[in-house]
């Protein structure tokens, strides 16, 4: 048994080598590859060995085949139908044709004779000498073709392999969208290579632009949230239709949709869920509730650990109150979103170092968004020159909102009424 | 000698050299190296990119005609491949590691600059610090953001004391540099090395070393120092100080860390952080490029060499 | 998730209730005492040297390379010091009831008469012990090779120990016993002439009186002495060197070729600035001139490194050498000492430096070979006094706080 496994991995590992035979494009990872060289192996073994043995009864590895090559699962067979697989019925299972070749041309398939006789490796071996000396050039279909001449398409690990053939993929440059970051995300490109843009996306991208999305923003839109593709059309519809109820004017539901690119993967339930959270926790009318989520939309789709502790952190570490807290965040929601630890610091500067109180915080939010080393430059150069003066009932009153808007040269100008260069000096003293 | 670059490709080619910038207190030098290359990016993507190269095709049958065309050539569009110049294209990296507590000058090399940034660390130049401390308390990380371990008085701390600490220590460090020399003490070649003007510099690894120690403000809890060194780290410069304050029978922390100067780069080249963008540091690079051609080569062990001794150092130091 | 850790808060923040006061506001640095070099005479002043307490763990050292703080020095407020041959003499302040100490060599009395057993004086002390003459306040020492000269303030000049070539400044007396009895004897005719500074050579001892005269006395075979005994040398200007003595390696080479002259004579040295500072060991001669640069002539380890052992004219060492450079650019010289074969330079900035042999590691370097150009001793403080022996060396430092 031992020689007969060492003889197949011998095998096995030479097709490992070699191009293997499956005619998946989405497999453009190593460790995918790897795995459906495993899958080919398991299903050759079984083809000449292990008949009813462990791979058919244990349904672990069909489940990786299915997990790892993103493709359509195998279907279980009853019994041994599978064991007898010739090579058209195993690309069938392993990734249907019909399926993959919206957006790729594929090869053409090769057969591997399989002989049911135990230990005769002689055809097999054959087929992957034959296989070898047929590497860099793809076998010619018809030769009258040009196209057959030019070089296959093979595995990946860019898009841009296929962008030249894929009329799909055209359209979405076209589109402006930014291929470039859907390869970094995991499961994306072998999503999107399945697809094909008039069956599959057309649709998608008109509703998307009856709902507001501007045709300069598609690409960004399209970008950041490729997997709207997969929602029905319906599911929509009724994600939209849950906004109109819930009295949303059509230019906050523009504004929603258009800003929040995720938020219409949520569900209506979720979404209903997370607007009353915010109505609840912060005691908001309906009115601010719509507000709140058309001025900063990614607010409701957010993490929800994140918002309970960034309003932990205002409420009990700085010290806000209810009222206050509310007023924040209809203000500048995207304190909530932003870094914790970092707004924590602004806060502490502004409240322990630069000495303005709650209500000035209230009244100038902006301060907890400026950057902290922007803060504190401009802060350290006023107390230099004597004019960190916030106090608005006495002279040479500096707003806190004035002191961190502009670049530096209105700084200098406007509030510090000093040259950029005596600032430049201060700078290079910190 | 000004010229306008629209063209990105063309200020890709001048973005190589030694460059020169203010570094923030309180920021790590690699998050500075991350700021930096990600600004570059910026700014180079803003520029007139490469066009991209056509793509070629041939259709038709080999039986009938055969017709080529150029066509768009989407694989290699910025928004397919990414853009055109990305983090990990730029190498960047510094002469000398800066301490997360030091602020000021920091010597950079960029892509093919990194030769030069050898260049500089070879040349171990004496970098210049004024160093701000308080007495009164010593913390456990002898700097003032740490725990306070201990607080004493020291109204006895005058000028002259202070003075006198740091004269002792300075000559001391400078005994210390003839032992690193490379030289045997005995030696008349040791004598002709030390007897030349200029100070001693290591000859080879060496701990860290003072040149020179001086106070430029006194006001007491606080003082400032001027501190010439070379091979410090920042945990060297705040035991200093924490040293110094056990010599004046007090203690002491360590406030501020600057680097005011590392060999020629004076806080006059430094780029501020709002300057660190590809038109300032191609502008700083012109200006650096002739400072590194003056720094000498590692092997003499002086600091400034008469031309008549800069051959018996060589010989010496390479025994 | 998220951290919202805070750094720690500003140190003022946390409360630590006490405060240390490690030194008063009017407290003034303390003078301390170096001593190094060859420890088995005593002249180190420790008694732990030369009789360990092994129960202590304390081990026989028979020299130390490296400047080695004396407790005697914390104790008594010391104003002066020398160092004779084998033995160290300490002149102290005021608190103290006896005015003069000393350690080392007593085969001759010159550190007094010590005697636990009536009849068995002894012949080396290995700790500081007081000189009993009867004087109140001693502000200068001095030490020949077996003879102590103190100054007083008021009292005159006294002298004791070894009087064999008249160096004690009283007749000499055939086979007077010196190591049986400590004579004391007060020079009296100094007593009339304010003496402002003292000086001994082997055998000799040379006294400076405000006017700028010298006075000299003891032995005179290569004319050391000027010219016999209590001779003077009218009208000594400062500023001038004079040269008396043995020129065998052609010291005086400026002024004589013989081999010795016995009367002073103006030495010459083209190029050279006033002069505020000469010294001379056995066969170098060193000198300061008023820029702080230091010449140097003569025979053996002179401090131009090892190839250079001879000079018959004065050459300057490299200012570098002693402390200055591009940091401390004007760093210089301000005195320099002597021993027998080494010697010794203080800089303006209170470091020492030392070169020359290096008998028993008395360069202080932390090694035993022979220095041949300066190099600076670490000591942890200012040196304000200098003294070399014949194998040992001891240093006045005041502390930095």
């Amino acid at each position: 048994m031992n020689l007969i496994r060492n003889k197949l991995q011998g095998v096995f590992g030479s097709l490992l080598i070699r191009r293997p035979p499956l005619q998946s494009l989405t497999i453009h990872d190593v460790k995918r590859r790897d795995f459906a060289c495993i899958c080919l192996c398991t299903m050759l073994s079984r083809n000449s060995y292990f008949q009813d043995c462990i791979f058919q009864k244990n349904n672990r590895f069909f489940q990786n085949v299915y997990y790892t090559s993103d493709c359509i699962p195998f279907k279980e067979k009853s019994n041994s139908d599978l064991i007898t697989t010739t090579k058209s019925s195993r690309t069938h299972e392993l990734m249907p044709q019909e399926e993959v070749c919206g957006s790729v041309t594929l090869m053409e398939e090769i057969d591997i004779p399989v002989s049911d006789e135990d230990g005769d490796w002689t055809s097999e071996m054959r087929w992957i000498t034959s296989q070898e000396s047929r590497d860099v050039l793809f076998p010619a279909k018809d030769v009258s073709e040009i196209d057959a001449l030019s070089p296959e398409l093979r595995p990946s690990f860019n898009i841009a392999a296929y962008v030249n053939r894929s009329e799909t993929l055209q359209e979405l440059v076209k589109l402006r969208v930014d291929l470039s970051k859907w390869e970094k995300r995991r499961g994306i490109s072998s999503f999107i290579l399945r697809l094909d843009f008039e069956k599959d996306m057309k649709r998608h991208i008109m509703f998307l632009h009856d709902m507001g999305v501007l045709a300069d923003n598609l690409g960004w839109w399209l970008t950041i949230n490729p997997l709207i593709f997969r929602e029905k059309l319906d599911d929509l519809h009724t994600r939209v239709n849950y906004l109109q109820s819930k009295k949303f004017t059509s230019d906050q539901i523009t504004r929603v949709i258009s800003k929040n690119p995720y938020w219409l993967l949520f569900s209506t339930i979720r979404i209903d869920n997370r607007l009353g959270y915010f109505q609840r926790t912060f005691g908001l009318t309906g009115a601010e509730v719509r507000l709140l989520a058309s001025k900063r939309p990614q607010l409701i789709t957010l993490n929800f650990n994140h918002i309970m502790r960034t309003s932990f952190a205002v409420l009990e570490e700085m010290g806000f109150n209810q009222t206050e807290m509310k007023s924040l965040l209809l203000t500048k929601p995207k304190i909530w979103t932003v870094n914790g630890a970092s707004l924590q610091r602004r806060f502490i500067f502004a409240h322990n170092e630069m000495g303005l109180s709650h209500a000035q915080l209230i009244q100038f939010p902006q301060i907890l968004m400026s950057r902290e080393f922007r803060l504190k430059q401009r802060h350290g150069y006023l107390k230099i020159i004597g004019r960190n003066q916030y106090d608005p009932l006495k002279a040479n009153y500096v707003s806190p909102q004035a002191l961190v808007a502009g670049n530096d040269a209105d700084f200098c100008i406007n509030i510090a009424k000093t040259s950029v260069q005596d600032f430049n000096d201060f700078l290079k003293t910190l | 000698m000004t010229k306008l670059v629209h063209y990105a490709p063309e200020a890709w080619n001048v973005l190589r050299g030694v460059f020169c910038v203010y570094k923030p207190a309180d920021m790590t030098i690699g998050f500075l190296r991350r700021v930096v290359i990600s600004n570059l990016c910026r700014d180079l993507s803003v520029l007139k990119p490469r066009p991209a190269t056509p793509f070629v095709s041939i259709e038709g049958s080999v039986g009938e005609s055969l017709v080529v065309r150029k066509k768009r050539n989407f694989a290699d569009d910025p928004l397919v491949l990414g853009p055109r110049y990305q983090p990990q294209d730029i190498k960047l990296s510094w002469a000398l590691h800066v301490d997360k507590n030091i602020s000021g000058v920091c010597v950079l090399g960029l892509n093919s600059g990194n030769k030069g940034t050898h260049v500089v660390r070879d040349g171990r130049l004496i970098r210049t610090y004024t160093v701000s401390g308080q007495f009164g308390r010593s913390t456990d990380t002898h700097f003032h953001d740490g725990k306070v371990v201990e607080k004493s008085r020291y109204t006895h701390v005058t000028r002259g004391k202070l003075l006198r600490a740091l004269m002792t220590i300075q000559s001391s460090h400078q005994q210390s540099a003839v032992n690193f020399l490379g030289l045997d003490p005995q030696s008349q070649a040791a004598y002709d090395a030390l007897s030349s003007d200029g100070l001693v510099r290591p000859g080879s690894k060496s701990p860290p070393m003072i040149y020179g120690l001086s106070i430029v403000d006194f006001n007491p809890p606080d003082f400032i120092l001027e501190v010439a060194c070379i091979n410090e780290t920042g945990v060297f410069l705040k035991i200093l100080v924490h040293d110094i304050g056990l010599k004046l029978k007090t203690s002491a922390v360590c406030t501020q860390m600057r680097c005011i100067r590392h060999g020629p780069w004076t806080l006059d080249h430094a780029l501020l952080r709002k300057h660190w963008t590809l038109e300032h540091i191609i502008n700083n690079i012109g200006v650096c490029h002739p400072m590194v051609k003056t720094i000498t080569p590692r092997t003499p062990s002086l600091m400034s060499i008469d031309k008549v001794n800069s051959e018996n150092s060589c010989t010496g130091s390479e025994k | 998730m998220m951290s919202f850790t805070t750094k720690s808060l500003p140190a003022s923040s946390i409360l630590i209730s006490r405060e240390f006061e490690y030194v008063g506001a009017r407290s003034q640095p303390d003078t301390l005492i170096y001593t190094w070099g060859v420890a088995d005479h005593g002249a180190l002043g420790r008694a732990s040297f030369v009789r360990p307490d092994h129960k202590n763990r304390q081990q026989h050292l028979s020299y130390v390379h490296h400047p080695h703080r004396l407790g005697f020095g914390e104790y008594h407020k010391i104003v002066d010091l020398s160092c004779g041959y084998g033995f160290t003499l300490f002149a102290v302040g005021k608190p103290s009831e006896v005015s003069c100490y000393g350690t080392g060599l007593n085969t001759d009395s010159q550190i007094g008469n010590h005697e636990p057993r009536r009849g068995y004086p002894l012949g080396m002390l290995i700790s500081p012990a007081p000189i009993e003459a009867p004087l109140d306040k001693s502000s200068k020492v001095s030490s020949g090779r077996a003879h102590t000269v103190m100054l007083t303030d008021k009292g005159g000049v006294w002298t004791v120990g070894n009087n064999a070539y008249g160096q004690c400044g009283r007749s000499i007396l055939p086979d007077e016993d010196y190591g049986r009895k400590a004579a004391y004897h007060r020079i009296k005719a100094l007593d009339d002439i304010t003496i402002c500074h003292i000086e001994c050579g082997q055998d000799t001892s040379f006294f400076l009186s405000d006017k700028g005269v010298v006075y000299s006395c003891g032995w005179g075979a290569d004319g050391q002495t000027g010219r016999g005994h209590y001779d003077n040398e009218p009208d000594v200007e400062k500023g001038e060197v004079f040269g008396w003595g043995n020129s065998e390696y052609h010291q005086l080479n400026s002024a004589t070729d013989d081999m010795q002259i016995h009367v002073a004579k103006k030495l010459n040295f083209p190029g050279v600035k006033k002069v505020l500072d000469v010294a001379s060991a056995g066969t170098m001669c060193l000198l300061l001139d008023e820029d702080g640069h230091v010449y140097s002539w003569g025979f053996g380890p002179i401090g131009k490194g090892p190839d250079v052992t001879y000079s018959k004219i004065p050459t300057q060492l490299p200012l570098t050498l002693f402390g200055r450079n591009e940091i401390t650019p004007d760093a210089k010289v301000v005195s320099i000492t002597c021993g027998i074969n080494h010697l010794a330079a203080v800089n303006s900035n209170g470091s020492l430096f030392t070169w020359g042999k290096n008998p028993g590691g008395c360069l202080g370097l932390g090694h035993t070979k022979d220095q041949y150009f300066p190099l600076r001793v670490s000591i942890g403080g200012q040196v304000i006094k200098v003294s070399c022996g014949v194998d040992h060396t001891a240093a006045m430092v005041k502390e930095i706080l």
